[in-house]
């Protein structure tokens, strides 16, 4: 095509800005501030992202959460550096680098962004997510003197069965002695009751901004979610985060309202599956959203969609904490993405095969055969890192996704 | 200068091994994750055989898992892939243990579903509710043996079984504290080889093997009035009592230490071997290793007779020592403590298996505690093909010679 008959090119951008993502920054900066506090106070937690939260919010501590810390360092780009300070400690480049760099920057606050996460008082893990957590907090606890406590979520296949349920809620009751010990601070039912009717408000908000990404155009993308899910994982069972989804919901419903979309030309609807790479982040996805490219769905930013049922409240915690389906074996995984596909009328899918990430990522290569077998859609393995981009090819990712466009378009 | 120890040759004894039991067509069950229940297999009348990864098996796994998967789990894929295992009646997987075995399971069952595989999951901690819950898996476990494959759970053979593994694991406790004091007594060799051929093929033959050499070691520390030392250290490590402990150790040296996981114990062998023999330090000795398969798997508690056998079994399961995923780090880092206090270590051996988290995340606390102890260590990253060797070998001549020259 000469310059002359192009078409002129069009001032608006591929991608289009949430407005709330400044009351987004507000609330996380607040946040972060909060952290600080609590960290002098002497009620700062760290906790794993799938940690039940709202059992220590409900004893007035303040939850930080090292992964998102992670997401910051990524994003900042100073993932290597930081995860070097760990291989200094003598942590093999082969662990994940949420952990090392979590390390790193524990080990050399100076220079980790904000200057670090505040000194925790407890660190307070949940395995349902990976098996990590455990070594990864006790390698800082050795680093800050913080107890360790970890909530036991052995994998589930199936249903949960009765004795696995008696086990985690014994867990749940352990922690809550735990916490009154550490904190010096009764428990109360109702105040817990009362945290967790604001987790679930949260996630109801949450829920329905995920869920009108089936509109044509999708409201959201992969981008979009990702950072917007910062207060529904730090500040569940708050009334902060009600007030942050609230707002962003209503800006989600009115572009489904008026047909706008995320992105300017909507082409191709993709899954996204695992951790983004925090550290090209606007990069990765702004460039596809040029070609056309969206995201209504991803399998990352759903695993806080799930609701603590009514009932006894610590067994309701426990059912839904024990039933993550990175908790519930490959097949669950499956399952839920064919699921995403069907609802969401997706064209394709694509895989990040995150190296640090071993729960999530191992068995992508037969998850990419069945879901395609089951769904008809074609899929693409991209591989990486979500903070180390030293682990990551920039060329190979591309020329993959550009096959994968190809075969849809 | 004596000839290199060749792996290979020691892997291709091993299949040996179970060769009579495959011949008399038993029922056999592989589990990878060493501390699986055997006397429960047994009671269901199956052999248990520990898979062992194999270091010429051609790399099958590509197209079902990727390169960080840890590389104990690729070698075993890629052994099932090309035929390489033996003929199984089922395959148990361990839930809860790390995530690279968590996953392999799925993806196993996914790509050869002619397989019949097991899942057992253990809880990360060993406490009394961590207790009730592994009791009641091992007995749904039990059942789920009992329906799958139609091997009912017999007490005869369940008692039968909790004593062959009661003797091994006296004779073996007995072997690893007699070397601790005086490693002359049995090369390190041929203490992981009688392990190895017991865990591969348990039975009545294996353990008169270790019997016999129980037998030779006691003649040889009798002279030297070391029985009741020998046994006193062994109860103390039973009761992860050693500082109280007064024990006479062999003034011979270097005296060295293996740490690491689901390291293959006589592939450590073969390589400590050769590097002593090329940095011509014949006096140098693994005195004791903290792996799975050998002193983790040896000094896991016996289950009674008296009781409910599932809850005895998760009660002897959960005694196993040093094990990253039920013991807590501060734990085990007190026993590294006293046992480099009280056994005299020169030097450490820290294997790491490749994009093995529970390994490689213990590493900085050991190297700390070691460099505290200003002892000698040299980290050896290793995959179960040994695919370095030469390397490898090399960074242990060079640490053994520093060692040699420091004493």
């Amino acid at each position: 095509m000469s310059p002359e008959t192009s078409p002129a090119p069009s001032k608006e951008k591929a991608y289009r800005k949430l407005y709330t993502s400044k009351l987004l920054r507000e609330t996380m900066t607040l946040h972060i501030l909060s952290t600080k506090t609590a960290s002098q106070e002497g009620r700062l937690v760290w906790v794993t992202s799938g940690f039940p939260v709202e059992i220590p919010v409900a004893f007035n501590t303040v939850a930080a959460y090292p992964e998102q810390y992670g997401a910051i360092v990524g994003s900042e780009k100073c993932g290597p550096l930081l995860c070097g300070f760990a291989e200094e400690l003598g942590f093999s480049q082969e662990l994940c680098s949420y952990a090392r760099s979590s390390i790193g920057s524990v080990q050399q606050p100076e220079q980790s962004p904000l200057t670090g996460l505040p000194k925790p008082q407890a660190l307070l893990a949940c395995n349902n997510i990976c098996g990590t957590v455990l070594p990864w907090y006790e390698a800082v606890s050795e680093m800050t003197g913080a107890p360790v406590y970890l909530v036991d979520t052995p994998p589930l296949e199936g249903e949960q069965p009765s004795h696995h349920l008696a086990y985690v809620k014994s867990n749940l009751n352990g922690l809550i002695e735990f916490m009154s010990q550490n904190f010096n601070h009764e428990y109360d039912e109702k105040q817990l009751i009362q945290v967790a009717k604001l987790s679930n408000d949260a996630v109801s908000l949450w829920t329905k901004a995920l869920e009108a990404c089936k509109n044509k155009p999708s409201p959201l993308n992969c981008a979009d979610r990702f950072l917007s899910m910062a207060p529904i994982v730090a500040l569940r069972g708050t009334q902060q985060a009600i007030n942050f989804y609230q707002a962003f919901f209503a800006e989600v419903e009115e572009r489904v309202k008026q047909g706008i979309g995320a992105i300017r030309e909507e082409r191709v609807r993709l899954l996204w599956d695992n951790i983004p790479p925090w550290f090209t982040i606007y990069n990765f996805f702004n460039t596809l959203a040029k070609q056309g490219v969206v995201f209504p769905a991803d399998s990352y930013t759903h695993a806080w969609s799930a609701a603590i049922p009514r009932g006894e409240i610590i067994e309701s915690i426990a059912k839904v904490y024990s039933n993550v389906y990175l908790n519930k074996g490959l097949s669950a995984k499956i399952d839920k993405m064919c699921s995403l596909i069907k609802d969401y009328d997706l064209d394709g899918f694509v895989l990040f095969s995150v190296r640090s990430c071993k729960r999530y990522s191992i068995g992508q290569m037969v998850t990419k055969e069945e879901i395609t077998r089951r769904t008809g859609v074609p899929g693409v393995i991209i591989e990486g890192d979500m903070v180390d981009s030293q682990q990551y090819n920039e060329a190979q990712a591309k020329t993959r996704m550009e096959a994968l466009i190809e075969m849809i378009v | 200068m004596s000839a290199s120890l060749s792996y290979d040759t020691l892997v291709a004894e091993r299949h040996q091994y179970l060769q009579p039991l495959i011949a008399a067509e038993n029922p056999i069950i592989g589990y990878i994750y060493p501390h699986a229940p055997l006397e429960l297999f047994f009671a269901h009348q199956l052999i248990p055989t520990l898979l062992w990864a194999e270091p010429k098996v051609p790399g099958a796994y590509e197209a079902s898992l990727q390169t960080f998967c840890c590389s104990y789990s690729r070698n075993l894929f890629s052994q099932r892939a090309k035929n390489h295992l033996p003929t199984l009646t089922a395959i148990v997987f361990p839930g809860g243990t790390c995530d690279s075995l968590q996953n392999l399971g799925d993806i196993w069952q996914a790509r050869f579903p002619e397989d019949t595989v097991l899942r057992l999951t253990y809880p990360v901690a060993r406490d009394e509710t961590a207790l009730t819950y592994f009791t009641e898996e091992i007995q749904n476990f039990s059942k789920y043996i009992e329906v799958s494959l139609g091997h009912k759970f017999s007490m005869k053979k369940y008692n039968e079984a909790v004593a062959l593994l009661a003797e091994f694991r006296a004779a073996t406790q007995f072997i690893t504290a007699a070397r601790i004091i005086q490693p002359e007594c049995l090369p390190y060799t041929e203490h992981t080889k009688l392990i190895r051929q017991f865990l591969t093929a348990p039975g009545p033959q294996a353990l008169q093997l270790i019997e016999q050499t129980v037998i030779q070691v006691q003649s040889a520390l009798r002279n030297e009035q070391l029985i009741p030392s020998v046994e006193a250290l062994r109860y103390g490590i039973l009761q992860n009592n050693l500082a109280d402990l007064s024990i006479p150790l062999s003034k011979q040296g270097p005296r060295i230490m293996v740490v690491g996981g689901m390291i293959d114990p006589e592939g450590i062998a073969v390589l400590f071997e050769n590097a002593k023999t090329s940095a011509d330090i014949e006096s140098a000795e693994i005195v004791l290793d903290l792996l799975s398969f050998t002193y983790r798997t040896v000094f896991t508690s016996s289950p009674s007779l008296q009781g409910n056998p599932f809850h005895e079994l998760a009660q002897s399961i959960l005694s196993a020592p040093a094990e990253p995923t039920q013991e807590g780090l501060p734990n085990r880092l007190q026993f590294l403590q006293h046992v480099f206090d009280q056994f005299a270590i020169d030097g450490l051996i820290i294997c790491e298996q490749s994009f093995c988290d529970p390994d490689q995340f213990e590493v900085p606390d050991m190297l700390k505690l070691a460099g505290k102890k200003k002892m000698l260590t040299v980290r050896l990253p290793l995959d179960p093909e040994f695919s370095d060797q030469a390397r490898i070998e090399g960074r242990l001549q060079s640490f053994l010679e520093t060692l040699s020259a420091r004493r």
